[in-house]
């Protein structure tokens, strides 16, 4: 009984603090003359109506085989016995204790090999010689295998060995990946890095293959410019200009649809490292995975559309293209809180008038996603709604900080900014999480200042 | 001057009225708790565990401090998860209500209340807002409706089947007997009531790797000396492990977690020679080698190690730790047993 009297009175309390602010708001707003964007609102009944469209129809179907048909396009694994033959043909040919002789007898034996590629992949994800990783995951960028996207792709999170980091990142590339220069970056930007050498040779090919402008003798620096452009170019297009490293790369592949098909077959089950694997893949994948993941959106299965909407958070703005196939997980109750923090991501601004009526919903996590939402999209118009709503000290703190929060980031800092570091000094809420939310303030405020 | 003072106090008037008429208004939507969005989802009036916590005080204290309740919180998993920047970590740590995603099958992470992670109202929410609980009392305030999903192993399944430790209880012999998760993580406790009179209940407080108590009772440590095979008068110490209380493999769950049998001589000066390990219970990283060499329920491994010459007396101790390259003195290890040998 006393949970439902506390329950009354938190309610009490809730009402008469907005019931006040309302008040005080309303009387500062007339008294300043202000306009109507001063005014907040205080309950359906008298809050201006929004002219919020209907939302686009829910149609959920089973995906799960769609998936697992693509997925069986894809290829057997090489038989052990073959695949041994070709892995000694392979350090034959890169023996430095072989004669010139047979290194290339043993080379034209393994290049001849119809299953070249497929052992290739296999030499840079299983080899136990860091220098054979390399030399593989190098040779497959050559050959330009494009059935090798994600076995590369996922080297990219596996692999240790700084010097074969770089040369699967330069694989990637030129399998039109661009997200493959993020190692070579990290090589370039520190100069006790092992490979920094390498990664400069490599982008000096890489740019030549892609027809664009270097100096002939680049500096370091030039070269960082070069490669956070492209970077930031694959963040924001997820595709790379037609023929930049050959046709193939923006072409159909089979292999490559097959395998990344197998990333949404594989979500199933309990175990979460192929989830994590498969997100880890997709969200540097830019717009090839587009295909598969417009499909799991619209997936019955509730682990494929989550994971989508995840890949897509990830993703961020150069998602903007699927909103239409977000929109509709507004409407369903295991996705709609998800969906709106992708909607946030991707800055959707058509959305806006569902984020801010969202803001009212009877479910706390939407509620706090709709608040984060309005900040990323940078919604100066529901800055009043965010504002009654950190301001309120009988709303949950979850909500309260989730709105400081996006004011923060529409303010681009004070004062919000400054609630935000004083509830993490008082401890009045989640230290870790206040950390991270001021950490992604900081970083949007550089970024706007450099802009 | 006397028209601004009748213009602010009609202001103020129109204010009062405007405040008294949003305090009526503001009242029914907070109470009804509606839905302006009509676009549906889980509504309900519960929240957070502190809303259990006024009735309920005993139970909120013993969830509170579990590893349930750190589950978000904890030093070591934010440590492991790059403080969950390894976003599929989130789905267990800060769980959704399980009846939102089904019963043994994979939940989906929420954003609120990280300082409850799995709270009460992950296993006691149900898919329509109402509190689920073993038997239905629509007298109290919260109105239980009995539900044997939340005392099944499927409610336990959706986080714990993660490495395969459901799995490995359907296999084993509690799992014929019909021992469940409860009967060993939610120890049974006496409660008092409002009366005076006492009632039996299950306490969540979920003990397992953390709890020494816990862990002695699941296995049986033997050290006993033994004639070496193949004969020639030899001696060896024989160290037997035997999963004779975890209704699951033992060690299980993380990779992390790794149980031990060590074993060192002492020779006649009271010199020691140096620990050796008989033998490691574990399932190695997945980018380790080696097998998963964990103790099945109801099965044992038993390892034999020579005695040295001059040995007059072997040390055996076995170790449980909750990460496996620490120090014996890392507060991360626990001394399950330890045994000493005379062999003069």
């Amino acid at each position: 009984m006393s949970t439902c009297v506390d329950d009354r009175r938190r309610a009490q309390a809730f009402v008469g603090s907005r019931a006040a602010l309302w008040v005080v708001l309303l009387l500062g707003s007339v008294l300043q003359g202000c306009s109507r964007d001063a005014a907040v609102q205080p309950s359906p009944a008298l809050r201006p109506k929004y002219d919020v469209p209907p939302l686009p129809e829910l149609a959920l179907e089973s995906r799960l085989p769609v998936f697992e048909a693509r997925a069986a396009k894809s290829v057997a694994d090489v038989p052990a016995a073959k695949r041994q033959e070709l892995v000694e043909y392979f350090e034959l040919a890169h023996s430095e204790s072989a004669s010139g002789r047979t290194q290339h007898r043993a080379r034209s034996a393994f290049t001849e090999a119809e299953l070249a590629p497929r052992v290739l992949e296999w030499i840079t994800t299983e080899h136990e010689d860091a220098r054979l990783r390399a030399l593989a995951a190098f040779e497959l960028g050559e050959r330009r295998t494009i059935g090798a996207t994600t076995v590369l792709l996922k080297r990219l999170k596996y692999e240790v060995d700084a010097t074969a980091r770089v040369e699967v990142g330069a694989a990637v590339v030129r399998l039109g990946v661009e997200s493959g220069y993020e190692p070579i970056d990290a090589a370039l930007r520190d100069p006790g890095h092992v490979a920094r050498e390498r990664a400069g040779t490599l982008v000096l090919e890489l740019a030549k293959e892609a027809a664009a402008t270097l100096p002939e003798q680049p500096t370091w620096e030039q070269l960082q410019v070069f490669v956070a452009a492209r970077l930031e170019a694959w963040r924001q297009n997820g595709v790379v200009p037609a023929g930049a490293h050959g046709d193939d790369a923006t072409a159909e592949h089979p292999l490559r649809a097959a395998r990344l098909a197998r990333l949404f077959v594989d979500l199933q089950g309990f175990q979460l490292r192929p989830v994590d694997d498969a997100r880890f893949m997709l969200a540097r994948a830019g717009k090839l995975g587009f295909d598969d993941l417009r499909l799991a959106l619209g997936a019955s299965e509730v682990h494929l559309r989550n994971h989508a909407l995840e890949v897509l958070r990830g993703l961020g703005k150069v998602a903007h293209e699927l909103r239409d196939h977000v929109r509709p997980l507004l409407a369903d109750p295991l996705s709609r809180s998800m969906a709106l923090r992708v909607l946030g991501a991707i800055e959707d601004r058509e959305a806006l008038p569902w984020c801010r009526e969202l803001l009212n919903d009877g479910d706390l996590e939407v509620r706090v996603a709709a608040a984060t939402a309005l900040g990323t999209i940078a919604d100066a118009g529901a800055k009043y709604l965010l504002f009654a709503i950190a301001h309120d000290e009988a709303e949950v703190m979850d909500l309260r900080v989730a709105a400081a929060a996006s004011l923060a980031r529409l303010e681009l800092e004070r004062p919000w900014w400054r609630w935000l570091v004083e509830a993490r000094k008082a401890g009045r809420y989640h230290k870790e999480t206040l950390d991270e939310l001021l950490d992604s303030i900081d970083a949007e405020v550089d970024r706007s200042r450099r802009r | 001057m006397i028209a601004i003072v009748r213009a602010t106090l009609g202001l103020v008037l129109v204010g009062a009225g405007v405040g008294a008429a949003l305090w009526l208004g503001s009242g029914e939507a907070a109470e009804t708790g509606g839905d302006p969005g009509g676009q549906g989802g889980a509504k309900s009036q519960w929240l957070s565990s502190v809303q259990c916590k006024d009735c309920h005080a005993d139970v909120w204290a013993e969830w509170h401090g579990s590893h349930h309740q750190i589950a978000y919180l904890n030093p070591e998993v934010r440590a492991l998860s790059e403080d969950f920047r390894n976003k599929d970590c989130q789905a267990c740590h800060l769980p959704v209500p399980i009846s939102m995603t089904g019963y043994g099958t994979r939940t989906l992470p929420r954003q609120t209340f990280p300082d409850e992670g799995v709270s009460c109202l992950t296993c006691h929410l149900g898919k329509a807002g109402e509190i689920l609980g073993r038997n239905s009392v629509p007298e109290a305030p919260c109105k239980p409706v009995a539900n044997t999903d939340v005392i099944s192993m499927g409610l336990c399944e959706s986080c714990h089947n993660q490495h395969q430790t459901t799995d490995q209880w359907r296999a084993s012999p509690q799992a014929a007997a019909g021992t469940s998760c409860n009967d060993c993580h939610m120890p049974e406790v006496e409660r008092r009531l409002g009366d005076g009179s006492t009632r039996k209940g299950r306490a969540p407080r979920y003990p397992g790797a953390h709890d020494a108590a816990m862990l002695r009772t699941s296995a049986k440590f033997d050290v006993t000396v033994v004639a070496a095979e193949g004969g020639g008068g030899g001696r060896e110490i024989e160290l037997r492990l035997e999963n004779v209380g975890a209704g699951h493999n033992f060690p299980t769950e993380e990779r992390h977690r790794a149980v031990d049998m060590v074993l060192r001589f002492v020779d006649g000066e009271g010199k020691a020679s140096e620990w050796i390990t008989g033998y490691r219970f574990r399932q190695p990283y997945r980018d380790e080698k080696g097998d998963n060499t964990q103790l099945p329920a109801g099965e044992a491994k038993a390892v034999r190690i020579a005695v040295p010459e001059g040995a007059v007396r072997a040390e055996a101790r076995l170790w449980y730790r909750l990460t496996p390259y620490v120090e014996d003195s890392d507060p991360k290890c626990t001394l399950l047993e330890e045994r000493s040998v005379d062999l003069r």
